[in-house]
């Protein structure tokens, strides 16, 4: 018994002098950047390509930590519930940040938290099949007309791609079924195998069948066409002005002090405006779409209040 | 062929070689460990594949593939408790055959069935992409739940003599994917007002707690401590080696397997645990000799293995010519292609020509060095029977903890981990398999996401699983199975009622 | 009481059959009263025929053990198996996993890790304290540095460490 004793109390002791030594200049330990989907997702390969030049701007390795779950709400809760000591920051996306809890009951508004920085606003495309008769969205618009309840489009239930067509359908008095599906990939699965006519899509998903030419794009929901992409019209050119650009971005929970606040969007600014950083992340994502702390908070009060009335029952 | 040689001198660098191995050794290392899983393996290598060479990067991440695929049957055989989902199909016999002394036969034969099929899903691969990937798009809503009713009815193979809690454990299984958010409405149900439950149970949690930690408290109810034998087994011994009579069993299910697997990984969404049951289910009904399955049948073995690996090279089928990911693993290998300015899809094997090639050749040296890094690893593996019980399964169950919190950090899923182990064991004590709980759980989402899809696409008339011929094949094969194992049960009580009733005679 | 009396008799599977049958009534009363969503085919439809399923099939188990408690005399009916006593040292563990998992967020993973280890050790009829020690500094140092300096992944950290 004695020797574990011993050592029992040199842990303690070794412990002791460690938790003393806390409270001194941030960031002095690891931090933790909580990514509410699962590993591998787009979010979480972005985080994970973030956390690299992030951890070596602030000092301190940044870990990407997910915590997947009921639609991201789980992770955001986390980082709500964690020390507000800013060891604890959330890779945020317009699912978990403004759709969940405007759908569902989870315990947070968007304005629970303090925003660090945008990172990504995806631009949403139209797509169909490359056999499809319509080559304009104004083809489509008359067609749909023409046979309301006809036609199909897969969509992840309730994500930005799913609202934007609403309003499209809203705003062209159109009368479309949706087939829900599970995710980017199976919903671009379904549109290649038929299953439905169009997908309105994150350009990420859509982009090597897009430039396979096994799809078309017939709109962009974006004020200004996607560089990437420059063929595809916008809706606004067409007639339509439908928005939505889902985004990725950093927060923390409000609360967190000034100082350490501070610390974290100057470490931000510098990576998501480094080139080098940039190049890479066209890479994996899409074209970075940097946006400071300001105007990432207009951006979600501007979608909270576009979503609310489609979503809050 | 001629297509394939412009790739040599793509992957004839010592780089590309030398990450292929390291991403075999840590796949299998991630895949042995309960708790670890592939996917958090591939996401976390992916920083460093930006600072090799395009084809050196895609080695890694697809030696981690292919090494964690085949990982989790180590620890399987070895302690019962699998690393992967899907190798708890091959647990069922292979462990059994550890328990006979023959844990050499099961690791072989798991090593070479696993290559074997690899090899045959490489050579597909780079044939047959194209109609393979036709084929693929075929498999809708309707055909993916005609599918999943079909596994399900194999369950009834795998209860060993009790049907009703064999059907009593998918049922559960089934219901247990069904909590949290509703994929196809976002809805929130069955969560009892807890927030925590929104994310429905942990898959890993529900793996780790019926396989993991079950077999620890069960370990420790039986106080099985000094069975295990002292000193290293010698994979030399005629015991743990393969004879005729076994590859005689295994080569016509490895082939088999290894074609319905490579199938399975061309369509997007089903994975390697489904082929794994799949298979193994479809072994055993078709067997001549279905009662040595789940007494270490080798030819068990085999199948779960060969099935879960035969899906490892198909599942670039949908990547390579639609550019679609079909799971986890290839949407991050997709980032790695777009990261060097290829675009996969038709056009990538007109453009690219000589990657694709290395690309190609690097997935046929990735199974060769399968081979070899496995057949040395294992030396290093059954180290582990040396260690004793006391000091293995303490280790197991803190394994289990960590790996919980390494892929949710949710102390609530820790807890579930321990609810479902003690769930495990009492399965276990009275007699419900556990096997048929897994495959419920994994075929839920694939069947209900089926019905209710093809419900819409119908228009809420049904008759769109008759009509569709994949789907109509695969119902009429549920049907076939039904009505084959209900036959057996029948034979088989009456079998056993006659002599029971002599007995009572005299 | 009769009825009593023959709950008293019920083996395990019978047991094993209520309480099932207890769980189905709960997740159905749930699902009943939960608004269901969807087109044709609702988010509730399959999760209550599954439950259907599994009280039909636990009604049939319940039965069987019924029929095998009227047919046999009791001594006889019961198997071996499913009347052997619990061994403390199961539930001793699950309580001692339990402890181990909500002392983390106090004294952190590895002071944590290594009482666990012990403790467990000692359940599984390890008396070797040099093994034990071993193991308990060993494992759960190996694994912190593996996943929090070469795979960057935090583990649990808590108010007396770090």
């Amino acid at each position: 018994m004695k020797p574990v004793r011993i050592l029992k109390g040199a842990l303690a002791a070794l412990i002791v002098s460690t938790g003393l030594a806390a409270a001194a200049e941030y960031p002095e330990k690891p931090i933790s950047m909580i990514v509410t989907w699962n590993a591998g997702g787009s979010t979480d390969v972005l985080a994970r390509l973030l956390a690299e030049p992030l951890g070596a701007e602030l000092g301190v390795p940044v870990a990407v930590t997910n915590m997947p779950g009921g639609g991201g709400s789980l992770g955001t809760r986390a980082a709500l519930d964690a020390p507000l000591d800013g060891y604890t920051i959330l890779a945020t996306t317009s699912g978990n940040h403004i759709l969940t809890p405007l759908k569902n009951d989870v315990g947070y508004r968007y304005d629970d938290f303090e925003p660090i920085g945008q990172l990504v606003a995806a631009s949403l495309i139209l797509a169909v099949r490359e056999d499809s008769p319509w080559l304009t969205l104004e083809d489509f618009i008359a067609a749909a007309r023409a046979e309301p309840g006809k036609y199909l489009f897969g969509a992840v239930p309730d994500v930005a791609p799913h609202l934007t067509l609403r309003a499209l359908a809203e705003s062209a008095g159109l009368e479309l079924v949706h087939l829900p599906q599970q995710g980017g990939a199976p919903g671009a699965t379904a549109l290649l195998a038929g299953d439905v006519d169009l997908l309105p899509a994150n350009a990420a998903t859509v982009a090597s069948s897009l430039k396979g030419g096994k799809m078309r794009g017939l709109a962009v929901f974006s004020a200004e066409r996607d560089p990437a992409f420059p063929d595809i019209p916008t809706a606004k050119e067409q007639g339509y002005e439908v928005y939505g650009s889902p985004f990725v971005g950093l927060a923390v929970a409000k609360g967190v002090p000034e100082d350490v606040l501070a610390t974290l969007k100057t470490a931000f600014d510098k990576v998501a405006q480094d080139p080098a950083f940039g190049e890479r992340a066209i890479k994996v994502a899409s074209a970075l779409t940097y946006l400071p702390a300001e105007e990432f908070g207009a951006v979600w009060e501007r979608d909270w209040t576009t979503y609310a009335p489609m979503l809050q029952k | 062929m001629e297509f394939l040689l412009q790739g040599v001198a793509e992957v004839a660098s010592i780089q590309v070689f030398a990450l292929l191995s390291l991403g075999l050794v840590v796949g299998i290392v991630i895949g042995s460990v309960p708790g670890l899983n592939v996917p958090l393996a591939v996401a976390i290598a992916l920083p460093i594949t930006f600072n090799v060479e395009p084809i050196a990067g895609l080695a890694m991440l697809v030696g981690i593939y292919k090494g964690g695929t085949y990982g989790g049957s180590l620890t399987a055989v070895l302690i019962n408790v699998p690393g992967t989902p899907a190798a708890a199909a091959t647990a069922i016999d292979g462990n059994e055959l550890t328990r006979q002394g023959k844990a050499g036969k099961a690791l072989k034969m798991s090593l070479y069935a696993s290559v074997i099929a690899e090899i045959v899903s490489d050579i597909a691969l780079i044939a047959f992409a194209i109609p393979m990937a036709a084929f693929a798009l075929r498999i809708g809503p309707p055909e993916s739940f005609s599918l999943g009713i079909f596994a399900l009815t194999l369950v009834g193979v795998l209860s060993q003599g009790n049907m009703v809690k064999g059907l009593i454990a998918a049922a559960l299984g089934l219901f247990l994917s069904t909590f949290g958010v509703d994929p196809l409405s976002g809805e929130f149900r069955l969560t009892f007002g807890q927030r925590q439950l929104a994310g429905g149970w942990s898959f890993i949690a529900l793996v780790i707690g019926v396989f993991a930690i079950a077999e620890a408290l069960s370990i420790l109810d039986a106080n099985l401590a000094q069975i295990r034998q002292k000193g290293a087994l010698r994979l030399s011994d005629p015991d743990h080696c393969l004879d005729r009579d076994d590859w005689r069993r295994s080569l016509p299910v490895i082939g088999r397997s290894s074609v319905i697997g490579v199938f399975i990984g061309a369509v997007p969404g089903l994975g390697s645990a489904v082929s794994a049951y799949l298979n193994y289910g479809l072994s055993r009904s078709l067997s001549r000799e279905p009662d040595r399955f789940g007494k270490g049948a080798i030819e068990g073995v085999a199948a779960a293995e060969a099935g879960n690996n035969a899906v490892t090279s198909s599942t670039f089928v949908p990547l390579l010519t639609l550019g679609i990911p079909g799971d986890v693993i290839t949407a991050i290998m997709l980032g790695a292609f777009i990261a060097h300015g290829l675009v996969p899809g038709p056009a990538l094997f007109e453009q690219q020509g000589p990657f694709v090639a290395g690309f190609f050749l690097m997935i046929v040296a990735a199974s060769v060095l399968h081979l070899v890094i496995g057949r040395l690893g294992m030396y290093a593996f059954v180290q582990t029977t040396r260690v004793s019980n006391p000091v293995l399964f303490p280790a197991v169950l803190v394994l289990g903890v960590t790996g919980i919190f390494v892929s949710t950090s949710s102390y609530f899923d820790v807890y579930v981990m321990i609810g479902f182990g003690v769930m495990g064991y009492l399965m276990n004590r009275l007699g419900f398999p556990i096997a048929p709980l897994l495959i419920g759980f994994i075929l839920g989402p694939l069947i209900e996401i089926g019905l209710r899809q093809a419900a819409i696409i119908g228009r809420g008339d049904m008759t769109i699983f008759l009509t569709r011929p994949i789907s109509a094949v695969f119902l009429a094969c549920a049907l076939l199975t039904i009505v084959v194992v209900g036959w057996r049960e029948y034979t088989d009580r009456r079998k056993r009622r006659i002599p029971r009733q002599e007995e009572r005679k005299t | 009481m009769p009825g009593a009396r023959g709950l008293n008799r019920l083996d395990a599977d019978g047991w094993a059959a209520l309480v099932l049958l207890g769980l189905c009534a709960v997740f159905l009363s749930n699902l009943l009263r939960s608004e269901a969503t969807g087109a044709y085919v609702t988010s509730a439809t399959l999760p209550i025929a599954v439950v259907m399923v599994m009280a039909g099939l636990s009604a049939l188990l319940l039965a069987g053990s019924v029929l095998r408690m009227r047919r046999a005399p009791p001594a006889g009916a019961r198997r071996p198996g499913a009347t052997r006593g619990l061994n403390w040292r199961v539930p001793a563990l699950v309580a001692w996993l339990i402890a181990y998992v909500a002392a983390l967020p106090w004294v952190g993973y590895l002071l944590a890790s290594g009482g666990f280890l012990i403790g467990a050790g000692l359940l599984y009829g390890n008396r070797r304290w040099g093994v034990l020690l071993v193991s308990a500094l060993v494992l759960p140092g190996l694994l912190l540095v593996f996943f929090e300096k070469v795979m960057i992944v935090l583990l649990p950290s808590a108010s007396l460490w770090n």
